[in-house]
């Protein structure tokens, strides 16, 4: 093999998940206080987007299976492989995280300058951020549970560190009830999955959702395999719910992540004592994984299980709506309200998912909520990161975050304002910007499957405006106080990063098209699961 | 004719005398002298079994010739060592080098 | 297809291009953006006019519906499609708002020459016409709605762009959510009539969803479908066009600078709600229940925002009530079955009352924003051209002959009276509702009127006002003459049968018929309409213009007018009631989230961790530290004993390894064998 034939035939998947560690070792050969750190973490949180548009590339839409596989036995003995690939529910992820992550790094300039935030140093910072991108990228190009699992953990621990080392006051609290409480959600699902591992002996994502497709008596294969292993217990009882057992425990794990009413208290402390940078990426990226291991576990392994829940879980997906918006509307901290305003766009996904589930529907309604879903993380993750970002600018400038103490900011700050302005109007799901492309999909989808919950969760949306232009008036609005006289606008390169997300923003808005191209065909496999 | 017993008492008593040899005498050189009378008494055992106990193969002659060049190559080493000893220590009693001592 | 059909997008395009160009200019670049702005709209203009003559040329003698349809994206084994429609409906919406807009632009020129944000200003005017012209070409309900949540933005950044001052931030929040709760409604049904029609499309070649195929799907469903549909619909419509019980928002939204007030008022974003039920009116007729609602809605909505007027003292105010009574005149009119009589009156009232919000705009520039009308007085001999135009507006508004409003007015009161006789009983009320309406209208225009123009000058700012320039008072001219002339387009046909043809009615539906014009209505409208002029002024004259006098009919009935200037406490009603519950719910699911949840799952699975920590302690104690311990000290005692074995001396080594062979041998001698 010469080296052409190398750099063609890499396995490219791998490469780019390794690509940011790899960067994350590198920073530590520079001397610390070395004003290069930012920029190499920068490289190397960039590169993978060349990777990422290579796959684009070479992406093949029509094709349902994953492409770019590569599969090399790790455990022989208990059926681990290491085996990645991208198909069309991961390729939409892959990007976000190789846009949203160089500019988070970008953003993050900001404030590794300051005294507060270089507690640690910037090396250990942008060294946490890089292997917090490996990790991401790890569980969203995983097709093995196993070092799914393993990835899907390992994103917690940078997670774990930024919070712990460069967050707020209230950091040390914050990051162990983030940790811990993920956790046992993480153990939960853990269990479930060896159990599934006993029942099949695969650990094979693929493997597992063609045993869960192919039906037979009335029960799909791995149904069978799990009812059977059950059996040997010896418990005719709980053979009898053994799947649900399953379900549920992999299903908590899940729906702590993302978060689901009422599992999501974690998220307003974590979000709020996060560094900004933490905070993009957790609300960006991180409540991604949980929504992308719905698609990519719960929904193909125990799509029929969910069903029978589906009214159950659909109302408390609408109560995620409303009283993560509800409670949004009541909070003071900026921080905290964009953290429940996550929570509120973050049931929109789960809305879509679990309609999807139910058993009755047509296969266009499903495709249309699914693809609504991949379109609503991208979307979220973009607006929600971009909000998180411009309160990091103004906590900066304006050295607070209480709505009481804002106000009148529109006079001294009038780019920040109008690309706030852009994004907040984005996540309230205006026609035109992203946000609306997802829940009209989502809502356009699940209305025929569920009409009265949609038509509860609609509500959401009006509430949504409540409290985001509630927040925008109080910043932004209302007479101009001396106070903020000194403070500067947007520099030139707040001004890239904010402007690469609203460009964004307003191309999915208006042709949305090709993302949804993307996810189609994979969509199209799960939702015929689901018929 | 003698026995294997015989055999077996003269190498015990050579042992002995090389042991005491190599416990008393503070100097290295002899303690030297007393390990090689033992090793010998050990070359004694082995031929003598050879000889008495079947099957009668080569195996205990090419033992015993093997302990002795080993036994050659040792004395050889272990003086050196005396004289390096000797060399740092200014001293050839074995009661002055205590350095294995952890 | 017709080139201006497939270039139809380019109308609410060029506009959205100045705005989009124009947010990239810093605020010293004022006379490019006017430019700019203004330049895009005589453009859509122009081309609206084009599309207006196709419509015209091509529907000679028959309705004519083109529409351009495209693939917005594609998922499963279908697709959403949106598309741009043609039709006379458009087509004379695309005339009034571009033709209203343009005016306004211009007159804006004049009005914010002073304002700092001039240039910003631009810039979310031609976004907000754009908005709107997109609206009304959509062939789409999604686009449809897209568009008209556009507006809603645009008007959110327009009603507060002083958004320095406290009301207007509170005001623009207040026009956002208002509509927003009607969109709600509008969201459901758009999403119902998709998924029942299982298209996005109005028109595409029989198979869009207001054609009849689908319709008749709709109503071969029987049940409530249709009916909830169309209420659905119409909740987004009473949002916008500011219908009671959603009407609250429009008032405030006077807080915008005047040319803002006139756009949004008068020919634009109320107006889509009005366009909304007329663009659905299809799926409005499959069950006569939805049109029935609309028009007890109207005519409730155009009494109770007539009776709000009387009492007011803000000039503008006066006008924002004034236009929620004639939206519930235009929806009233399209409630008893007067599809055209309730798009001819939104035709009409485009003009008069851009017409009126611009004049009171130019009083409001002269007396440097004064709004009070009792400060105001004598105006008439300073701002002529402003007073001539004003009493053609208000005349219009009133609906005195040959005003354009009389026209207008006169179709929507007979088909209320058809309506009435049809059905009997209470379907009388729109017509009587109307008919008082009507004479509230004319009394309250000659209220202000009086109090604006006649007399002495009350106020300081007053005494000095001047004529104001001629950026304002063209438009104001062309605003005029429209408001004389427009209403012919719609002259009955049999009154003078030389004149008009009901060129209007045969423009929007040739295949409609048109009720017989009927002298009696016509002569007792009129006859409302002279009386409450006479009575008004009568009332306001003399003493009661002197300053610091109050109203008579203050004097008079102090209760009611209390009530009345107080909008019948409706705002205090709504703050007691659905923003107090809105609130306290959210301070509930906060103090839920944070003490109830979170001790039940974050203490929770911490509590889980701290006894599963307690047993761990436990066990380590008990169990694994005592054997560790041992352990240690073993170790410990074995240490000392190797101390004394390791000295370093070889032979010690010996003498140790000898005596364990000894001992060994004696081990092995005693017990052994």
């Amino acid at each position: 093999m010469n080296l052409f034939d190398f750099f063609r035939n890499y396995d490219i998947v791998t490469v780019m998940t390794f690509f940011p560690c790899i960067g994350a070792l590198f920073l530590f050969l520079l001397p610390a206080g070395s004003p290069r750190i930012r920029l190499v973490a920068f490289f190397f949180s960039l590169w993978p987007l060349l990777f990422a548009l290579r796959m684009l590339g070479d992406f093949d839409p029509a094709c349902a299976a994953a492409q770019f596989r590569s599969r090399l036995p790790w455990i022989p003995s208990l059926s681990v492989d290491y085996f990645v690939g991208v198909d069309g529910l991961s390729m939409a992820m892959v990007l976000l995280v190789s846009i949203l992550t160089p500019l988070t790094v970008l953003g993050a300039f900001n404030w590794t300058g300051t005294s507060e935030a270089n507690r640690y140093g910037a090396k250990p910072f942008y060294a946490l951020i890089l292997l917090e991108q490996t990790g991401l990228y790890g569980a969203f190009t995983a097709l093995n549970f196993f070092h799914w699992f393993i990835f899907w953990e390992a994103s917690l621990v940078p997670m774990f560190f930024l919070i712990k080392l460069y967050g707020g006051p209230d950091r040390t609290h914050a990051a162990y009830q983030f940790f811990v409480y993920t956790f046992v959600g993480s153990v939960a699902m853990l269990i479930g999955m060896q159990f599934v591992y006993l029942a099949t002996n695969s650990w094979d994502f693929v493997e597992l959702a063609r045993m869960a497709r192919t039906t037979g008596s009335g029960e799909s294969e791995l149904a069978m395999k799990i009812r059977t292993m059950a059996g040997t217990l010896g418990i005719p009882w709980l053979m009898e719910h053994s799947v649900t057992f399953i379900f549920a425990l992999v299903f908590l794990g899940f729906a702590v992540k993302v978060p689901l009413w009422p599992f999501h208290t974690w998220l307003p402390v974590t979000y709020t004592q996060a560094p900004t940078a933490g905070a993009m990426l957790l609300t960006g990226l991180m409540s991604k994984m949980g929504v992308y291991g719905f698609l990519r576990i719960v929904l193909p392994l125990f799509g029929a299980t969910m069903g029978q829940y589906a009214t159950l879980l659909m109302l408390l997906a609408a109560a995620t709506i409303l009283f993560g918006a509800l409670a949004a509307l009541a909070q003071r901290d900026l921080k905290t309200l964009v953290a429940y305003s996550s929570v509120n766009h973050l049931g929109y996904c789960l809305l879509g998912v679990f309609a999807v589930a139910s058993a009755t529907g047509n296969l266009d309604d499903k495709a249309l909520a699914l693809n609504g879903v991949i379109v609503q993380m991208f979307a979220h993750g973009l607006s929600a990161a971009g909000l998180f970002y411009f309160i990091g600018l103004i906590e900066q400038r304006a050295q607070t975050r209480q709505l009481d103490d804002l106000g009148g900011l529109r006079k001294t700050v009038p780019v920040l304002c109008g690309l706030m302005g852009i994004t907040m109007f984005a996540s309230l799901g205006l026609p035109g910007l992203a946000g609306f492309v997802g829940e009209f999909m989502i809502f356009r989808g699940a209305f025929p499957l569920a009409a009265e919950i949609t038509a509860l969760a609609v509500v959401g949306i009006l509430l949504t405006a409540l409290y985001l232009l509630t927040m925008t008036g109080r910043v932004f609005f209302g007479p101009q106080d001396d106070k903020w006289n000194g403070m500067s606008d947007l520099t030139l390169r707040e001004r890239v990063v904010s402007g690469v997300l609203v460009a964004l923003l307003f191309g999915i808005g208006l042709a949305p098209a090709p993302l949804i191209d993307l996810s189609n065909s994979a969509v199209m496999l799960l939702a015929k699961s689901l018929v | 004719m003698p026995t294997l017993a015989d055999y077996l008492t003269l190498a015990a008593i050579l042992f002995c005398i090389g042991l005491a040899g190599a416990l008393t005498r503070r100097n290295a050189i002899i303690v030297l002298v007393g390990i090689e009378m033992m090793l010998n008494a050990a070359n004694i055992n082995l031929v003598a079994f050879w000889h008495f106990l079947p099957p009668a193969t080569g195996t205990g002659q090419i033992f015993a010739l093997f302990a002795i060049a080993i036994a050659g190559a040792e004395a050889a080493v272990g003086l050196a060592l005396v004289i390096a000893v000797y060399r740092h220590f200014r001293s050839v009693s074995v009661e002055d080098i205590a350095g294995l001592k952890g | 297809m017709p080139w201006i059909v497939e270039n139809l997008w380019l109308i609410p395009f060029l506009p959205f291009l100045a705005a989009g160009i124009t947010a990239l200019f810093t605020r010293e670049k004022r006379i490019p953006a006017a430019f700019l702005v203004i330049g895009a709209m005589a453009f859509s203009f122009l081309l609206s006019l084009c599309a207006g003559a196709h419509v015209l040329r091509a529907g000679h003698g028959g309705m004519i519906r083109e529409a351009f349809n495209f693939t917005w994206f594609a998922y499963g084994d279908s697709a959403v499609r949106l598309g741009f429609v043609l039709d006379p409906l458009s087509a004379m919406m695309l005339f009034v708002v571009s033709f209203v807009s343009l005016l306004i632009f211009i007159f804006s020129v004049g009005y914010m020459d002073h304002d700092e944000n001039f240039t910003r200003f631009f810039c979310f005017l031609s976004l907000f016409a754009g908005s709107m012209l997109a609206l009304v070409i959509a062939n789409s309900l999604l686009l449809l709605f897209m568009a008209w949540e556009l507006v809603g933005l645009s008007s959110y950044l327009l009603i507060g762009f002083w958004f320095h001052k406290p009301s207007a931030a509170a005001a623009m929040k207040k026009a956002f959510i208002t509509t927003r709760i009607g969109d709600i409604g509008f969201f459901i049904g758009l999403l119902w009539f998709y998924t029942e029609t299982g298209t996005s499309l109005f028109y595409d070649g029989g198979q869009g969803s207001l054609e009849s195929a689908k319709l008749g799907l709709i109503a071969a469903m029987g049940g409530i479908t249709a009916l909830s549909i169309s209420l659905l619909i119409f909740c987004g419509a009473m949002g916008k066009s500011g219908q009671f019980p959603l009407h609250v928002w429009l008032p405030d939204a006077m807080e915008g600078p005047t040319p803002v007030s006139a756009l949004i008022h008068a020919a634009t974003m109320v107006a889509a709600g009005v366009f909304l039920v007329g663009r659905m009116y299809p799926l409005f007729e499959v069950d006569p229940a939805a049109l029935r609602t609309v028009a007890y809605v109207g005519a409730f909505t155009a009494l109770f925002a007539a009776t709000i007027a009387m009492a007011q003292w803000d000039i503008k105010r006066i006008l924002a009530y004034s236009t929620v009574s004639q939206l519930g005149y235009m929806m009233l009119g399209l409630g008893v079955g007067g599809y055209v009589a309730g798009l001819f009156h939104l035709f009409t009232h485009a003009f008069f009352k851009a017409l009126l919000f611009l004049g009171s705009g130019s009083i409001i520039h002269a007396c440097h924003h004064e709004q009070d009308i009792r400060k105001m007085g004598g105006l008439k001999d300073r701002m002529p051209v402003t007073f001539v135009t004003y009493c053609v507006g208000a005349l219009a508004l009133a609906g005195v002959l040959p005003f354009a409003g009389f026209f207008s007015k006169d179709e929507i009161l007979l088909d209320a009276q058809h309506f009435a006789a049809k059905l009997g009983g209470a379907a009388s009320v729109p017509f009587c509702f109307g008919l008082v309406g009507a004479f509230l209208t004319a009394f309250y225009m000659t209220r202000q009127v009086k109090y604006v123009f006649f007399g002495k000058a009350r106020s300081h700012a007053t005494e000095h006002a001047r004529e104001s320039s001629w950026w304002m008072l063209g438009p104001l001219a062309a605003l005029g003459f429209m408001s004389v002339f427009a209403g012919f387009l719609g002259f009955p046909n049999e009154v003078l049968g030389f004149i008009g043809l009901n060129k209007f009615h045969h423009f929007l539906a040739p295949d409609l018929h048109a009720h017989a014009p009927s002298g009696w209505i016509m002569l007792g409208s009129t006859a409302v309409v002279l009386i409450a002029i006479f009575c008004g002024w009568k009332i306001y004259q003399g003493a009661a213009l002197e300053a610091g006098a109050g109203d008579p009919m203050e004097a008079r009935w102090p209760e009611v007018f209390r009530w009345l200037n107080n909008k019948y406490y409706v705002d205090e009603f709504y703050a007691k009631t659905f923003v107090w519950f809105t609130h306290a719910l959210a301070r509930a699911i906060h103090f839920f989230d944070r003490y109830i949840l979170n001790l039940i799952f974050i203490w929770g699975s911490a509590g889980a961790v701290y006894v599963l920590s307690l047993i761990n302690q436990l066990i380590d104690e008990t169990a694994i530290n005592r054997g560790f311990d041992g352990g240690c000290s073993t170790l410990r005692r074995g240490a000392r004993w190797n101390r004394w074995v390791q000295n370093g001396l070889s032979q010690h080594y010996l003498r140790i390894t000898s005596a364990s062979i000894v001992l060994l041998f004696i081990l092995a001698l005693l017990l052994g064998r």
